[in-house]
């Protein structure tokens, strides 16, 4: 089971990339990552299902201009690392849900980093050097590397705290809250679409 | 334009090293350098275009390929359109293309790419006994991605040409598809298929997971639930508050109806 942990956590740094970095093919969302890592880690059905649920909640952010919505590859990971070592569907999305936000801002300090690169890059062009492809890959490996890290360190803690846990208490408050995510979700999804429809007229 | 494939190419890394203060120039220039290599021969000439693209410049990714064309275009011919005039197009393409792809890429086409899978899986599930599981969650994902993307590189393959060939006419390739009806189809087609679905989850829930004959006080505080859940998202969003003071909203909430529930029960 590790070595499918550590596996996921690899190619859900890849999908990472492709949602923003490179392509953005949509082959990164949430219902088809979950999917993927789901084979990864023996659980298919359940990545897929709790992917769409997770891109059901985030289809409301959008980056547009200078905003920065949650990161969904984070959220699919955590949700599965999260199952996958304490087998229970409802907490796993709403922690994975919580995650895809703490990640956001990590995404926004990475983001800021960058712009340091942006005065060295503009000497260099000053002085005839264009180094614009080693930036670019330097970025990939940055985000990559954060990524990684960062999930790993998620697997960690949860896989320390896993003994001492019993969510025999909370169960029914995150059932309902679980619907309560899913309520909301539909709700918003559907004015929006009815808003489309209305500015059409 | 010479070497469109390798533009083509470069162009899927427009927000490789995206940041706060220039935001896509680092994209920008990595898709443009070749070209400015090409047209400009002196050294000088060279700092000056690659600095002259290294400002600010934020557009949708897949709406960038036109702006890029029309750049190329206005570079190849300088001296006619000058260093101002070049600038003040370049910003006002990337804000018109960034409008435009922002409601159809973000605003519907990801909406509608969900939908269909949602759709497509319920429908495949229907006949269960022909396909494994693992195939029907394939085909409910690859199809409507596959659409999604078709559509995408068509955007970005041709956006390349057309932002090149019509940068001399007034319209810069924004007159290439009708947006407009694009974007009001695409608004209709979603409300269609969200009602679908919203009726499909409704049949879905009723039959196979509450069933009708649990219909009791716990049932009906579920659903004064759900209502109360969707009366918070429509305030909140009227308020314009933040989306996670609706959370901890909903979860106050769930831990309130807990304890009723807890009550009825033992009641």
């Amino acid at each position: 089971m590790i070595k499918n942990v550590f596996f996921a956590i690899l190619a859900s740094g890849f999908l990472n990339l492709e949602s923003v970095q490179f392509g953005q093919f949509l082959i990164s969302r949430p219902s088809f990552s979950g999917f993927i890592l789901g084979l990864i880690l023996g659980f298919p059905l359940w990545g897929f299902l709790g992917g769409l649920l997770i891109e059901f909640s985030y289809l409301d952010f959008n980056p547009i201009g200078g905003s920065v919505p949650p990161n969904s590859s984070m959220a699919v990971i955590s949700m599965l690392v999260f199952y996958a070592i304490f087998k229970y569907f409802e907490l796993a999305f709403l922690f994975g849900f919580s995650m895809g936000f703490v990640y956001s801002q990590m995404d926004k300090i990475i983001r800021t980093m960058r712009n340091k690169w942006v005065l060295s890059a503009q000497k260099e062009i000053e002085s005839g050097r264009y180094y614009f492809s080693k930036y670019i890959l330097k970025s990939l490996i940055l985000e990559f590397a954060i990524f990684i890290c960062f999930s790993f360190f998620i697997t960690l803690i949860l896989g320390a705290v896993f003994p001492f846990l019993r969510f025999s208490f909370p169960q029914k408050i995150t059932n309902l809250f679980f619907i309560g995510i899913i309520s909301i979700s539909i709700s918003s999804l559907y004015y929006r679409v009815k808003n489309q429809v209305a500015k059409n007229e | 334009m010479n070497n469109i494939a390798n533009t083509f190419f470069r162009t899927f890394f427009i927000q490789g090293a995206w940041n706060f203060m220039k935001f896509q120039n680092f994209g920008l220039s990595f898709c443009l350098f070749p070209h400015l290599k090409r047209i400009h021969k002196n050294d000088n000439d060279l700092k000056k275009a690659v600095l002259r693209h290294f400002e600010i410049f934020n557009t949708q990714p897949y709406m960038a390929s036109f702006v890029i064309g029309n750049i190329v275009f206005m570079e190849e011919k300088f001296n006619e359109f000058g260093e101002e005039r070049l600038r003040q197009i370049k910003q006002s393409l990337a804000c018109a293309f960034a409008s435009i792809g922002d409601r159809i890429f973000w605003a519907r086409l990801r909406i509608t790419t969900f939908l269909l899978t949602l759709i497509l899986y319920f429908a495949l599930s229907l006949n269960q006994n022909s396909f494994s599981n693992n195939y029907i969650i394939f085909l409910s994902l690859i199809i409507p991605t596959a659409i999604y993307d078709i559509f995408s590189l068509y955007i970005r393959y041709y956006g390349l040409k057309k932002g090149y060939t019509s940068s001399s006419v007034s319209y810069c390739g924004l007159d290439f598809l009708n947006w407009n009806k694009i974007i009001r189809n695409l608004s209709y087609f979603n409300f269609a298929i969200m009602l679908t679905v919203i009726i499909m989850l409704i049949s879905t829930a009723l039959v196979y997971r509450i069933g009708f004959s649990n219909i009791n006080n716990i049932f009906l505080l579920q659903i004064i639930f759900l209502i109360l859940t969707i009366m918070m998202q429509r305030y909140f969003r009227q308020k314009k508050h933040k989306f996670i003071l609706l959370i901890i909203g909903v979860f106050f909430l769930s831990v309130l109806f807990n304890f009723i529930m807890g009550f009825l029960k033992l009641c």
